[in-house]
């Protein structure tokens, strides 16, 4: 029973922080005054008072969380700050139904950028930031979460982490507490979103839509201020600004980190995740434009490199930002980029999916596999640069791919007996669950996610926040030993 | 001289046995009581039972009127706080110890009066190591080392039948070559070493040493043809010390495959090292051998601890195919088996860790001493100096010298140059002298010889 106390005196504390992010939302309703102040100004209300509610009873409840409260935590914050989140777009849009504005939230949250709206460009600005503050503070809530929450799950703990990024990632480099490293990490996060926001207004945008651009490029989310995406502004300086600032919003913030505290570039050469993840785009890049140019998709070269590398990096890094509609170039195209999502992005970076990292200890250990075929009696180890990976951390890697593989299949058939297309169904799910965003066919990048039916739509939700917290924290709940005294 | 060996391991007995007998008073310390009676029976030397560092053991040692402490028991951490101790306590005696951890050999400066105040730091696995590598980058050399900084090289081959040298006078020899830089130090014949004069002829079977400045070494193995194709494909039977260091040194240039048995330390080494490829299990297991392709293998060495599990596996790899054996045996008395296995090459450890432990107990101004044909003889690099006795070579000329028969000069490095020899060149301050003593018994006459004083 104390540890539920413990949960709901934590998770008061959160729902109130939200509240303050309402605030933020509210006062740039009243200045602009786009309508929704009153909106935001009863969801503020609501939201810091329940959350008061559950904050002062429990006060005296400050025990330590245990590793099973952590899990149930870590799965509540996710979806239950979601239903705190609709308050404003529900009481904005009475029509909405709440399984929407619950798609909408839930996609901010977890960085995915895939929307229900249509019509952004004549939404209420204040509507807009919150949209992009939901996907900002998911970006940094996902940095805190795999620095200080995933250890103290113990899911491979702070090893883990530190094993995910060898070489960037030495215990002397970063701070020696939790805390601080997380405050680090968020403070790199801060800054380069302020210099993302600056590139973007000198590149042409307005202070509002560089703001809420640079709030889902450095979260990787996606979402936009219209209904064209970034195809809307059709300029080059944009389009590379983002990405820029997208590929680094990949990158592991570690790595920004210690470099901008030694002043140096080297951390990034030592990142083999970042060299990783600009080789595969770089060779994915020249691949995909040859192809489109080889079919004629655009009339000159340049114009398809354009396009080719912007949607590219785009989907590749999990943002999901579109300026163009890929959906109607050759099926590889489309299919390799969505394939690029899965594996594409480093550890400790706003993005999802697999991770770099553990695609590297993937075929370094389908490599090993292979070699003790030849020489049975050798013993040899999963090694990067200099570490070598410890026997249970391949394992576990090994452990998430086969779940993450599994969730996958299952979701796709729960779309497909819903009666969804084979196309949209695969390409839906597959983008939900690396929090990419936009998918193909009926979910396209012309298209949205409001063609879905309720149920459909729920099963996409659950893909979004499966693949955020990294599957194992909400499939655990599932686990009978987990209720067990 | 009065000598303190700490440790009666392999090492200390194997120093305390050859400076026994050379008129030293030796003490040895250690904890094992049966490791010195052992050696007080096979010995005239005294022994104490304890902890090493303790100075009550080192004073019931006699450390007060000690010359030298050679601290070679298993743990370097002993070895060098004995130093450190007995520095600070009784600060006479002269200190060499043994060092294995590269972690401490990383920092030279740790051995410094200020730091841990060790005179000499030994490291017998690095030298085996290094003379394994030396015979690895010259194929068909049976013996190699190196002298003054290694400027000069000892090296010696095998006399095929039918080869270059068979049936040649060595004085035939000296025209072939570049008169005077290279010579011929020593020949070893069934074992015994021969007076070389110009007029002995070679044999087949003849081992011949050869001292060369070491630019010269390899022309001088091709004018022999006697310079193998490389050795390319490794496999090294045993992850120890030796064996890890060896992989590490060879691993980026060679293709190793290291065979250990023990499973954690097969792991161990497996992550240390990169490229190497660790295979557990026994060295001597055919199907092992057979399945790492020891018929393709140029090379095989056999390093483990275990004399006869070197002998074994050496010879089964020999017999299976493997273009060349070296095999490192602990026992000299065991050497002896080895003419009817195969085995080509055989490195005896304690002659190099002995080697190394005696330039710092010799005499004279010595440099280095290299322990030859299981101890019998031994090479020395020793320094002129003008001095004031009667005996100094300095400003006399080769042949006036009364070096006693047995001892054969082999090289002079004056100011870094190899210089030639002949009868009339005259010795100067500072000249860098090696020599070739067949006996080790002639050791004592030419530390007289070098005496500074």
């Amino acid at each position: 029973m104390t540890a539920i106390l413990t949960i709901v005196h934590i998770f008061g504390v959160v729902t109130m922080g939200f509240s303050g992010l309402m605030l933020t939302c509210f006062l740039t309703a009243s200045i602009a005054k786009d309508g929704a102040q009153h909106a935001f100004w009863l969801a503020t209300a609501i939201t810091f008072l329940v959350g008061l509610l559950m904050y002062l009873p429990t006060l005296r409840m400050k025990k330590k969380v245990s590793r099973k409260a952590g899990f149930l935590l870590v799965a509540v914050s996710w979806s239950l700050i979601s239903v705190f989140c609709t308050l404003p777009i529900l009481f904005y849009f009475p029509q909405l139904s709440f399984i929407d504005a619950y798609f909408e939230v839930v996609s901010g949250l977890t960085t995915t950028g895939a929307t229900i709206f249509s019509g952004l460009d004549d939404l209420p600005m204040s509507i807009n930031l919150w949209r992009h503050e939901l996907a900002w503070v998911g970006g940094m809530g996902i940095i805190v979460f795999a620095v200080a929450i995933l250890p103290i799950l113990g899911i491979g703990g702070m090893q883990l982490y530190k094993a995910e990024a060898p070489g960037t990632i030495k215990e002397s480099e970063l701070p020696p507490r939790i805390a601080q490293t997380a405050k680090a990490l968020w403070q790199t996060y801060a800054l380069i979103t302020v210099v993302c926001l600056i590139s973007l207004r000198l590149a042409g945008m307005s202070w509002f839509d560089a703001l809420c651009h640079a709030f889902s490029t450095m979260s990787l989310g996606g979402f936009s201020t219209h209904d064209k995406n970034i195809g809307f502004f059709d300029s080059v300086p944009i389009e590379i600004v983002l990405i820029v600032f997208q590929l680094l919003a990949a990158m592991n913030f570690a790595s920004h980190y210690l470099t901008l505290k030694k002043r140096s570039l080297k951390p990034y050469l030592k990142d083999m995740e970042a060299r990783a993840l600009l080789l595969l785009i770089l060779v994915s890049c020249a691949l995909v434009t040859l192809v489109l140019w080889q079919a004629g998709t655009y009339p000159d070269f340049l114009t398809t490199l354009r396009y080719s590398t912007f949607n590219l990096v785009s989907i590749a890094t999990d943002s999901g930002f579109a300026s163009e509609n890929f959906d109607s170039w050759p099926i590889f195209v489309p299919m390799w980029m969505l394939f690029l999502s899965c594996i594409a992005v480093s550890s400790g970076s706003t993005g999802g999916g697999i991770r770099m990292i553990r695609t590297i200890i993937l075929m370094k250990q389908a490599r090993l596999e292979l070699f003790k075929f030849i020489h049975p009696a050798a013993i040899k180890s999963v090694r990067i640069g200099d570490h070598v990976i410890p026997n249970d951390i391949v394992t576990s890697v090994m452990g998430f791919i086969f779940l993450y593989f599994i969730s996958i299949v299952v979701l796709i058939f729960a779309l497909l007996i819903s009666g969804l297309d084979f196309i949209s169904a695969f390409s839906a799910i597959i983008a939900c669950f690396n929090n990419a965003g936009p998918g193909l066919n009926l979910v396209g990048p012309t298209s949205n996610y409001s063609v879905l039916t309720d149920f459909q739509t729920m099963v996409c939700i659950f893909a979004m926040l499966l693949g955020r917290v990294q599957i194992f924290s909400i499939v655990i709940l599932f686990v009978p030993e987990f209720w067990k005294k | 001289m009065k000598i303190l060996i700490l440790g009666a391991g392999v090492t200390g007995s194997s120093v305390a046995e050859a400076l026994a007998s050379e008129e030293n008073d030796i003490v040895v310390i250690d904890l094992k009581e049966e490791l010195l009676l052992s050696l007080k029976e096979r010995f005239d030397i005294a022994t104490v039972t304890g902890n090493a560092a303790h100075p009550s053991v080192l004073e019931q040692a006699g450390i007060h009127h000690t010359d030298i402490v050679i601290a070679v028991t298993d743990s370097d951490e002993t070895n060098m706080l004995a130093c450190l101790i007995i520095k600070a306590l009784y600060s006479r005696p002269k200190t060499i110890a043994r060092v294995r951890a590269i972690d401490y050999l990383t920092h030279p400066h740790l051995f410094s009066p200020q730091g841990i105040p060790v005179d000499f730091v030994i490291s017998p696995e690095q030298i085996v190591m290094e003379s394994i590598r030396n015979l690895i980058d010259f194929p068909g050399v049976l013996h190699i080392s190196n002298f003054v900084g290694g400027l000069v090289r000892l090296f010696s081959v095998k006399v095929v039948e039918n080869g270059f040298l068979t049936g040649k006078k060595i004085i035939a020899l000296k025209e072939r070559f570049t008169d005077g830089y290279i010579r011929v130090a020593a020949i070893f014949r069934q074992g015994l070493p021969i007076v070389v004069d110009g007029q002995v002829v070679i044999q087949t079977d003849d081992e011949v040493f050869f001292v060369a400045p070491h630019k010269e070494v390899r022309q001088v193995l091709k004018e022999l043809n006697k310079l193998e194709p490389p050795l390319k494909r490794i496999i090294i039977a045993g992850g120890g010390h030796v064996g890890k260091r060896l992989a590490l040194a060879l691993e980026n240039d060679h293709h190793v495959k290291i065979i250990e048995k023990d499973p954690l330390r097969a792991r161990k080494i497996a992550n240390d090292l990169k490229k190497t490829i660790v295979l557990l299990g026994d060295c001597a297991d055919e199907t092992l051998l057979l399945d790492e392709g020891i018929e393709g293998t140029d090379l095989f060495c056999a390093i483990t601890n275990n004399d006869g599990v070197n002998i074994i596996s050496a010879s089964l790899a020999k017999n299976l195919g493997a273009r060349k054996t070296i095999c490192l045996i602990n026992h000299v008395a065991y050497s002896k088996l080895l003419p009817n296995t195969g085995i080509d090459v055989v490195v005896l450890p304690n002659q190099e860790t002995l080697g190394s432990i005696l330039k710092h107990v010799r005499r004279g101004d010595v440099q280095q001493v290299s322990s030859l044909c299981g101890g019998t003889a031994e090479a020395i690099e020793a320094i002129a100096h003008r001095g004031n006795g009667v005996n100094s070579v300095v400003g006399r000329q080769v042949n006036a010298i009364n070096l006693p028969e047995g001892v054969v000069l082999g090289a002079l490095i004056r100011n870094k140059q190899v210089m030639p020899i002949h009868h009339d060149t005259v010795f100067e301050e500072n000249d860098h002298v090696v020599m070739f003593a067949i006996d080790k018994k002639l050791v004592a006459s030419i530390e007289k010889t070098f005496q500074p004083i």
